[in-house]
């Protein structure tokens, strides 16, 4: 309902603005954002690398795929944070530079949670027989969050970068 | 998962005491339904997936 909120607040404002972005907004560089999207979207698919890893008690893999979705996340993060210091607008700017860091910075937000929970998961993996085949709520529980905040970016992005 | 481990030692503690004082097997039943609730942990999903709609 949150994103909802936000999203809603964003079409609504495009809605009533005559131009959209206002006019003497810089343009936003699409290469990066997407190379982000990719990672991003990668990432999904090496978290579930993880899921099946342990379905099979291969608690190594388990390790091995979430450290790398653990990286392809925080090299997300970079990269938006790298982003925020190239863009020649600011937070108060104008209307749009306002509703782009809102919905980039909440959403950046939930990344830096998810990577908390990967580490967590991570972490308690290293005790032998913590995670199995047939016990691994905190993989699975890790895995559908990183996929929500998967799927809430690409709307995101179709939406800030894209529309 | 604490919330499990918290109801699996209510299970046993009060099974052990009723196995005490009954004939019938609470034991092998209460931890037929423990085994059940650790194996589908499907009230941590929900849980889960609420949290995620109200995000999301």
């Amino acid at each position: 309902m949150i994103f909802l909120g936000l999203f809603t607040a964003y079409l609504t404002f495009r809605s009533v603005t005559p131009v959209w972005p206002p006019a003497g907004t810089p343009e936003l560089e699409l290469w990066l954002p997407g190379v982000n999207t990719i990672i991003l979207i990668a990432s999904s698919f090496v978290i579930h690398k993880a899921d099946v890893a342990i379905k099979k008690n291969d608690v190594a893999g388990l390790r091995t795929w979430f450290l790398a979705t653990a990286l392809m996340g925080a090299t997300f993060l970079a990269g938006q944070a790298y982003e925020y210091f190239h863009l020649e607008f600011g937070l108060t700017t104008n209307l749009f530079a306002s509703t782009f860091y809102v919905l980039t910075g909440f959403h950046g937000l939930h990344v830096a949670f998810g990577l908390i929970l990967i580490a967590a998961v991570w972490w308690r993996s290293r005790k032998e027989g913590h995670y199995s085949s047939d016990r691994h709520f905190g993989v699975e529980a890790a895995e559908l969050y990183w996929h929500f905040v998967d799927v809430v970016w690409i709307l995101l992005f179709f939406l800030l970068y894209l529309l | 998962m604490t919330i499990l481990r918290t109801e699996q030692t209510l299970m046993q503690s009060s099974t052990t005491n009723l196995a005490k004082t009954a004939n019938h097997d609470y034991l092998a039943t209460e931890k037929t339904i423990a085994a059940h609730a650790a194996e589908h942990h499907d009230y941590r999903i929900v849980g889960l997936l609420v949290f995620l709609l109200a995000e999301g």
